[in-house]
């Protein structure tokens, strides 16, 4: 939202103020400013002045004759509006004048034609602002672009642009209007002048319809249009009056000014009284032509099946929640969103029915958002306004027409539907914990002082126990308890008075937890023990790329609106964004060593989804073959578990294609189980997959489950005891089928032992060749040792012979050479 | 063959080895057990008596000339390979190392370890909770009822069943609260999500890392004190910080936290657009409808909570200039940080 510092000054004397040391207070003590802007300064050599000739020139430009005063003077424009400029007034800039955006403008011949100055457009002075309007414009989207005409002016005489327009220099505020959603009174510039006059200790000044002499302002006592209000709950208060005698021109220049300096669009005379109001005091009302409403009879009533076309020219369908201002035939309002075109202020209106009303806030922010029509209004009507506003705006705007329009007046008596004023609203509030809350020592009198300068009336003085009444403007929502209360003090003090102290508190251990804990030994040993790359992506699927894979998209958490249709659902495993990732690698590099820790979701019929955190692998990088890919990634889980100290996994491999993760290849990949639990997957990108990605290199993934291994994994770290007696090594090389899984052959070799079984300590698989299609040779490092003795040559030599034996017997395995 | 000539021979061979390895094949076979000197005594059982003596020591003789020659070969073939290795002006120290493959952390939990780590050591403990929430945690708990125009201020991403994407890491007090009892500190980090369009500095997936402390006392000074420790520690210097006042439902008093510019110093630049000061985290004494929410009696019971950004801290800390490179896993992004 804008705020002009010339406006802010018709309610509060800024004499002697400096706007930038205004807007830090603000920013510091009641709500942020995005910006302070100065506007329209650097114009002291322009001039308006007489447009006395236009002639076209060519097809675009006109040649212009000008007097500024006390000469005149011939330039060329080529602004389409020129020609309308005649015998009224334009702004000129003579050459030798360097605009506010740095442009600067010489004599200059034009088509053969000297060219003395140009005539300006606001957006060529500066005037235009850099940031959009506030909020959506009632009466549709401003113009394509004011630079597209110059700057015409009525009803003054030649002379320097700041004798003509003297408010023309100005200071801009940006309030950030998400810095102000609680505080209903600042959507308007009397309630920032109360705040800036509350900081800089001067009081408000009276309103205009106040301190005018009494007949402006005030209402006859014809009888007003009838009024019925359906729905008191969502109408709190409605008021209206006729005025009649309006002529529909142009406004005044001081209201253009004002309204273009917070980036309002000049309409006509009445349109821009009533935004005046709104942007002066925070409380949007509404003019209808007064002969559009059937039987001068207002209904205020919940919308039933119909339509109606608001300002903007939309054709709206209503629902029965929403409130409408009718007649007795039509709706002709959506109330406090927007008018309707069938009672819009035309150029031919002459009597108008004026609205100032209190509407329900969440009635408002319920038909604003159902309809995707967010207005000024409906912005300041779902803040909860006060209902006493409304009176105010309906008599300012009645003060503001007679003193604008020459002949309008009010016709009627000021009619007021508020059956149910608010009660007073007080708060309780102990000095002592003003100060506890805070953090520090705050005096009673500065507990009072500053309350009172935001409006509150104090009492209880006495008893130690305040009980503060809050201004109706603060009442509707916003200071409601005693911590309310803390913040006003607190924030008008100055937070930076608040010294920094320490909390006291009783020593406690230390505490990370298992989760966390484990989450750091996965990034750890991945990253510094296994040469990999953590990344983190979105908890939602990449959809191209599970449509790529030939996964199903049924089965997720699916987004009502997503970001987009790609991101439409949450992921059900860590692997597709991988390999997303993976691709969008490869067309850098050929080794690619990915892994994220992060959660994945499982819907679960009306609950939370299940949320399991995870870890994903992907290694897509050279390798000799299919083997040394699954080797590889096969030995970075293995130590990645003992890093974990979980007790070693049990490798089953995969017995056929899973339709949920056809990434997985049935025949290259295994579940991995620690004890009893299923704790993950590891596999070799199937030959499909890895086809339909632009992997360069083989890929192997694998997704581990953090929480089945923290419930199934840890076993704590023991240390053992360095053997006493030798270790006796024996390297044996065996020729087995080719369908034998090497576990199986390890396995075998332990079994065979027997009776030594327990002096078997490793079995170490060195290397395996093939032999022919159907057997290879395995190759075997075996170490012996006994705890209590030195073994013999013999012992083991006996040992070896029955393991040779077993693997001739269960495996059909011969010993070689 | 007479001593002599074998002495004479083993000499020769002796001065005509030219490496170490030669030299102990050499050793072998003249002085091994079945070397030619050892040989020689052999012939002591086969000669007369009378000359037995004088061959004995004559084969002595030999042994010891043998051996001697032996090691001053040795030593003068080593003194001469040290000589060589040390004068050889070849050797090229500037070759690249040859390292083991070193990985990567992601910056966000380097920046997240660390302030865990901050936390920890002020007695706080570390929760993580769903992404997921409903909207009771996420709104309705957090003072923020339906049709509250906060809701508005934070683009939600809704379920098909009605539940929330967190839109921060805020509900976590809630389940703080409901299972931990006060008093106690606190630290909950995590992903959030806004549905809003992406760009250079907008996200709709980023990380917060929410801190909470509930006691029978807790002020405002004590809150400030803890955002200077928390983030003179993170940035590594001392950091200026001011409150003013800022509107977030669950708290009251609430306030915004700005550091101090770190690039100008307060003086004005382009990162703080020109104000000096960096808007750096949410807070505020927890709202006595929060606690209510949360099982706790807000008579008995005061707390304190803030909110920062994870992800524009590490863009802050690492100078990292577009917000998508966070959750874009580009390799040449990720493995700048170790």
């Amino acid at each position: 939202m804008k705020i002009s510092w010339n406006w802010l000054s018709r309610h509060v004397d800024t004499a002697g103020l400096d706007p930038r040391e205004v807007g830090r207070l603000f920013t510091l003590k009641v709500a942020e400013l995005d910006g302070i802007h100065p506007r329209g300064h650097g114009l002291e050599r322009v001039r308006v002045v007489r447009v006395e000739a236009v002639e076209r020139h060519t097809d675009k430009l006109s040649k212009v004759r000008i007097f500024d005063g006390e000469a005149h003077h011939e330039l060329v424009c080529g602004a389409p509006n020129a020609p309308s400029a005649l015998g009224r007034f334009a702004v000129w800039v003579p050459p030798g004048t360097t605009l506010p955006d740095g442009k600067r403008i010489e004599l200059a011949v034009v088509r053969g034609i000297e060219s003395d100055g140009m005539l300006a457009s606001k957006g060529e002075l500066g005037l235009l602002g850099s940031g959009p309007a506030a909020g959506g414009d009632e009466h549709g989207a401003r113009a394509a672009d004011d630079n597209d005409g110059i700057w015409i002016l009525d009803g003054v005489s030649p002379g320097p642009l700041y004798s003509v327009v003297p408010d023309l220099r100005d200071t801009i505020f940006e309030v950030d209007n998400k810095a102000i959603t609680h505080r209903p009174d600042l959507w308007g510039h009397r309630g920032v002048a109360r705040e800036v006059g509350c900081l800089v200790r001067r009081p408000l000044k009276a309103l205009a319809h106040q301190s005018a002499d009494g007949t402006r302002g005030a209402f006859p006592t014809a009888e007003g249009p009838k009024v019925t209000v359906e729905d008191a709950e969502l109408c709190p208060r409605y008021l209206c009056a006729v005025f009649g005698g309006v002529r529909v021109e142009r406004s005044p220049l001081w209201l253009e000014t004002l309204l273009e300096a917070v980036g309002q669009r000049p309409r006509s005379n009445v349109v821009d009284l009533t935004n005046f109001v709104m942007l002066d005091l925070g409380n949007p009302i509404h003019a209808f032509d007064a002969r559009e409403v059937r039987g001068r009879h207002i209904v205020v009533r919940r919308a039933r099946d119909e339509a109606m076309k608001t300002l903007d020219g939309v054709e709206r369908r209503l629902a029965s929640d929403m409130l409408v201002i009718a007649d007795p035939e039509r709706p002709l309002a959506v109330a406090g969103v927007m008018g309707g075109e069938n009672s819009e202020i035309a150029p031919h209106t002459e009597e108008v029915l004026l609205e100032a009303a209190t509407f329900s806030a969440d009635s408002v922010r319920k038909t604003a958002s159902r309809l995707g029509l967010r207005t000024d209004a409906s912005a300041r009507f779902e803040k909860a306004l006060d209902p006493h506003l409304a009176e105010d705006a309906a008599r300012l705007f009645a003060h503001l027409l007679q003193a604008t329009v020459p002949g309008a007046h009010a016709a009627t008596r000021l009619v007021d539907h508020f059956p149910a004023p608010p009660p007073r609203h007080v708060v309780p509030l102990e000095p002592a914990v003003v100060s506890k809350r805070l953090g520090l020592a705050v005096a009673l009198e500065t507990i009072t002082d500053t309350l009172s300068r935001l409006g509150c009336t104090i009492a209880g003085l006495g008893s130690g126990h305040l009980e503060v009444e809050v201004p109706s403007w603060r009442a509707t929502r916003d200071l409601r308890l005693p911590e309310d209360l803390i913040e006003e003090v607190g924030r008008i003090i100055g937070y930076a008075e608040i010294p920094p102290v320490a909390p006291l508190v009783a020593v406690s251990a230390p505490e990370l937890p298992k989760d966390k804990l484990q989450e750091r030994r996965v990034r750890r040993f991945l990253t510094l023990g296994s040469g990999m790359s953590e990344t983190l992506s979105y908890a939602f699927d990449w959809r191209p790329m599970l449509e790529r894979l030939g996964a199903p998209t049924a089965g997720r958490v699916l987004m009502q609106h997503p970001i987009s249709a790609d991101l439409d659902g949450l992921r059900r495993d860590l692997v597709p964004n991988l390999l997303h990732q993976a691709e969008k690698n490869a067309r850098q590099t050929d080794t690619i060593r990915l892994y994220e820790v992060g959660r994945v979701f499982h819907p679960e019929a009306g609950q939370l989804p299940r949320q399991p955190r995870r870890v994903g692998v992907l290694i897509s990088e050279p390798a000799e073959d299919a083997t040394a890919s699954w080797r590889t990634l096969r030995g970075v889980l293995e130590g990645l578990l003992a890093a974990l100290h979980a007790p070693p996994a049990r490798w089953v491999p995969l017995a056929a294609e899973d339709p949920a993760r056809p990434w997985l290849h049935p025949t290259r990949g295994a579940e991995l189980y620690v004890g009893s639990a299923l704790a993950g997957v590891a596999s070799l990108l199937h030959p499909r997959a890895a086809r339909a990605l632009e992997l360069r290199r083989p890929a192997a993934v694998a997704e581990l489950d953090l929480d089945v291994l923290l419930a199934h994994g840890e076993a704590p770290v023991r240390h053992a005891p360095l053997p006493r007696f030798p270790a006796v090594p024996y390297d044996l090389a065996f020729e087995v089928s080719r369908v034998i899984p090497t576990a199986s052959v390890a396995a075998a070799i332990r079994e065979g032992a027997r009776a030594g079984a327990a002096l078997v300590r490793e079995v170490t698989w060195l290397s395996s060749f093939v032999l022919d299609d159907e057997r290879r040779s395995d190759a075997y490092h075996l170490v012996f040792r006994a705890d209590d003795r030195s073994l013999t040559t013999e012992e083991v030599s006996a040992h070896t012979a029955a393991i040779v034996a077993h693997l001739q017997e269960a495996l059909g395995a011969t010993l070689r050479g | 063959m007479s001593v002599e000539i074998v002495q004479a021979d083993a000499l020769a061979q002796l001065a005509a080895a030219t490496s170490e390895a030669a030299l102990r094949e050499l050793e072998v076979a003249l002085l091994g057990k079945k070397g030619a000197i050892t040989e020689l005594t052999k012939m002591i059982a086969t000669a007369p008596p009378a000359e037995r003596g004088p061959l004995g020591k004559a084969i002595n003789g030999a042994k010891a000339a043998v051996t001697q020659a032996l090691e001053a070969r040795r030593s003068a073939l080593v003194e001469g390979a040290i000589a060589a290795e040390l004068a050889d002006r070849r050797f090229d120290v500037t070759l690249p190392g040859r390292s083991p493959s070193t990985g990567s952390y992601h910056p966000v939990s380097l920046v997240q370890e660390r302030l865990e780590d901050i936390f920890v050591a002020m007695g706080f403990r570390v929760l993580d909770f769903y992404e997921v929430e409903d909207d009771f945690h996420n709104f309705e708990a957090l003072n923020i009822p339906k049709n509250h125009p906060a809701r508005d201020m934070q683009d939600t991403f809704w379920t098909t069943d009605g539940l929330v994407m967190r839109t921060h890491t805020s509900p976590g007090q809630i389940r703080a609260m409901r299972s931990i009892a006060p008093p106690f500190r606190a630290v909950f980090p995590g992903k959030v999500f806004r549905n809003e369009a992406i760009d250079a500095s907008h996200e709709h997936t980023f990380h917060q890392l929410e801190g909470l402390m509930v006691d029978r006392e807790v002020s405002v000074a004590n809150l400030i004190s803890t955002l200077r420790i928390m983030l003179s520690q993170v940035m590594e210097r001392e950091v200026t910080i001011r409150l003013r006042p800022g509107y977030f439902p669950f708290v009251e008093p609430g306030f915004e936290c700005d550091m101090q510019c770190l690039i100008c110093g307060g003086g004005g630049c382009r990162v703080c657009k020109h104000s000096g000061w960096v808007e750096t985290l949410g807070c505020g004494l927890v709202h006595p409808n929060v606690l209510r929410h949360a099982g706790l009696n807000p008579e008995e019971w005061q707390a304190w909570a803030f909110g920062i950004g994870l992800s524009r801290l590490v863009m802050m800390r690492y100078g990292i200039d577009d917000i998508r490179h966070v959750m874009g896993g580009d390799l040449r992004f990720l493995q700048q940080f170790v």
